[in-house]
């Protein structure tokens, strides 16, 4: 009782955005909502009861969740938010969708469900994909404890030991002053197209075994990343450039997770952006050419080096005093207008969360993971890849009727030997 | 699962039809039953969601459309009734003052105390507005917008008074009617304003509220203004 009250009167926490979500409440709209979602699929149907029970009580032990978004004079800032856990509902939107906070307990996640699969959202201002999928391995955790009392006996009933709470803001922490620009803010190719009816948004997901896809992406001297990113970028070369010259290079951005260069473990957002650029200035470039130029230019990005600079150019413009001092509705156009600008310059993005590993008392109640991203201006389809127990799958998320890209992707993958599955949310069937 | 032998992959769909080439998909052979053992047995379907958009969606419209037959049904008795007097123009003003706030209220992703702020402020535009429009015989200035800020001192104290715990979440639009209290009061000092007595309320009421909340708020509102204005 006493350790309640002590709770009720103690104040509440508040802490500033990090340098990569002070952009995102800037550029949310319903349409773009910069909200991505992690599902894992159950070998069963999921009890709605019990997986509100779950969040209920992992909620609590995850401040970087119980987080409500504020709007200050000079910027917007986190504080702790103390109503209950947000409602779990059953899917009632597309993957992505805006999260209206007003209607969600002011949280900037939703937890859903249909059939056997849970879904969670979250508004990138909070965290990137890892956090995300940690709350959610913990979510899922506690939900199958309270679905099947015998994992009990092995397991204990708390969030597992030796994951990682920190909330530093390992941007500031790590950034070194005075770095030139690194972006590169060109133009690049758009995907344009007729757009699904009513502001849908198309899902594609593929699962392929991980072994094979690894033999192909062999064959080509690549890792697993680039060849995806490779034959993804051969895919719009393909289908949308009909293999032509093109003055306009195609730009497919690619988040690059920092923690492990800089032996981080926070929950925030901890991630740099790098792109896969492919100028075609001939014709006919083969899939091993475009495979090749690809790999090269992410692997000329994907430094130690370059990563710092361009966390750096990024933390720079945040730490001056000059510009920390201007009013937020003023910094909100300015950002508006720098994003705008530099929203051209990417084509699409494709990125990896990694391969997800569960505990073995768990493993036998999941069938597999995947994650989507919701659109951003300039970008009218993404493309998420996590590997589950073998089975990588990637989704492809696009508001684009024309889903000529992904077939030329499966279909390549297909062409290399590796076996291919695909499911939709049916926007694509009349 | 079926297969596309077109695209060479296999289908999750129960729909019979390739999602990528719209081939008809043909049924797995039994190598191919061998390969799909790797995969997941179940598909992870989605909701129909298309019919709960289109619901809200065509809701919307009607009452949009509800209101404009309404004002078109008033220009016409305007025009033939009281050809002299534009009522129905100011019909015309709050409906689509009422329509807007509706969606807003509905739609918009605010807390209370942005979403009260927004609303004072039209209220206090629409009301000079018709002010302005009918002439601008000063009423607004004069007895309607001081009681809007009247109106917005009870509202903020019932607010603070629901949610007690977090009282000081509403002392930014408490300091911007206290902004609108001081113009009102300029405007007095301008000689726009001939009556001095709501002006003075106006200002005394919103004053002694920010005062109290500021002396017994204690460290509570010193919090929140470091939060609000951090650098």
């Amino acid at each position: 009782m006493a350790k309640k009250e002590r709770i009720k009167r103690r104040h509440l926490a508040w802490n500033k955005l990090d340098n990569t979500a002070q952009l995102f409440p800037v550029i949310a709209t319903e349409t773009m909502s910069n909200v991505y979602r992690i599902s894992v699929t159950l070998t069963e149907e999921v009890d709605r009861f019990l997986l509100q029970e779950a969040l209920g009580r992992i909620l609590p032990q995850f401040l970087i969740f119980r987080m409500r978004l504020r709007t200050g004079f000079f910027w917007y800032y986190f504080e702790e938010n103390t109503k209950a856990a947000p409602i779990v509902r059953e899917e009632s939107s597309g993957p992505g969708a805006y999260i209206d906070k007003s209607k969600n307990h002011y949280y900037m996640f939703r937890v859903t469900y249909y059939k056997c699969r849970i879904n969670l959202e979250v508004f990138h201002a909070l965290t990137d994909g890892t956090g995300g999928l940690i709350f959610l391995k913990e979510l899922l955790y506690q939900y199958l404890r309270l679905k099947h009392p015998e994992i009990l006996e092995i397991e204990k009933d708390k969030i597992s030991s030796g994951i990682f709470l920190d909330q530093e803001d390992s941007y500031v922490k790590n950034f070194k002053k005075s770095h030139e620009k690194v972006y590169k803010s060109g133009k690049a190719l758009t995907l344009k197209g007729e757009r699904l009816p009513g502001g849908e948004m198309g899902v594609i997901h593929g699962y392929m075994p991980v072994d094979e896809l690894k033999t192909a992406a062999r064959r080509y001297g690549v890792t697993l990343n680039q060849y995806l990113v490779g034959v993804f970028v051969y895919s719009i070369y393909k289908e949308y450039l009909k293999e032509q010259p093109s003055d306009l290079p195609i730009c497919c951005s690619v988040p690059v997770n920092l923690r492990p260069y800089y032996d981080s473990h926070t929950m925030k957002n901890f991630f740099a952006m790098v792109s896969a650029v492919f100028q075609p200035t001939n014709e006919r470039y083969t899939l091993g050419e475009v495979i090749e130029i690809v790999a090269k230019s992410l692997k000329e990005q994907i430094t130690p080096e370059n990563l710092n600079d361009i966390m750096s150019y990024n933390v720079s413009n945040e730490q001056n005093k000059l510009l920390r001092a201007v009013p937020l509705i003023l910094k909100k156009a300015a950002i508006r207008q720098v994003y705008g600008a530099s929203a051209n310059a990417t084509s699409a993005t494709i990125t990896n969360i990694g391969n997800i590993e569960l505990r073995e008392p768990y493993r036998e109640y999941v069938e597999h993971f995947h994650a989507a991203l919701s659109m951003s201006k300039g970008q009218n389809m993404k493309g998420v890849v996590c590997s589950y127990n073998g089975l990588l799958s990637i989704t492809f998320t696009s508001v684009l009727v024309d889903v000529s890209i992904q077939k030329r992707f499966f279909q390549t993958i297909s062409g290399e030997g590796v076996t291919v599955a695909v499911e939709t949310n049916d926007a694509y069937y009349e | 699962m079926e297969k596309c032998n077109n695209c060479n992959i296999f289908v999750y769909d129960d729909t019979g039809i390739c999602p990528l080439c719209h081939s008809v998909l043909g049924e797995p052979t039994k190598e191919d039953e061998e390969k799909l053992g790797r995969f997941s047995p179940k598909a992870s379907p989605y909701p129909d969601l298309k019919k709960r958009a289109r619901i809200l969606r065509f809701l919307l419209r009607l009452i949009l459309f509800l209101f404009i037959l309404a004002e078109a049904l008033m220009v016409g008795i305007n025009y033939y009734v009281t050809p002299g007097v534009w009522w129905s123009g100011i019909c015309g003003v709050s409906m689509a003052y009422i329509y807007l706030s509706v969606v807003y209220w509905i739609r918009h992703d605010a807390g209370y105390a942005a979403k009260v702020g927004l609303q004072l402020t039209l209220t206090i535009l629409l009301l000079f507005g018709i002010d302005y429009f009918t002439g601008m015989n000063g009423w607004s200035l004069q007895w309607a917008i001081p009681g809007v800020i009247l109106v917005g001192d009870a509202i903020v104290f019932l607010l603070m008074m629901l949610n007690r715990e977090q009282w000081y979440s509403y002392t930014i639009l408490l300091l911007m009617i206290g902004l609108f209290s001081v113009v009102i009061i300029a405007l007095y000092f301008l000689g726009v304003i001939a009556n001095i007595v709501l002006p003075i309320l106006c200002v005394g009421v919103t004053g002694a509220y920010i005062l109290g909340t500021f002396l017994l708020g204690d460290r509570e509102f010193t919090r929140e203004m470091k939060r609000r204005f951090y650098v």
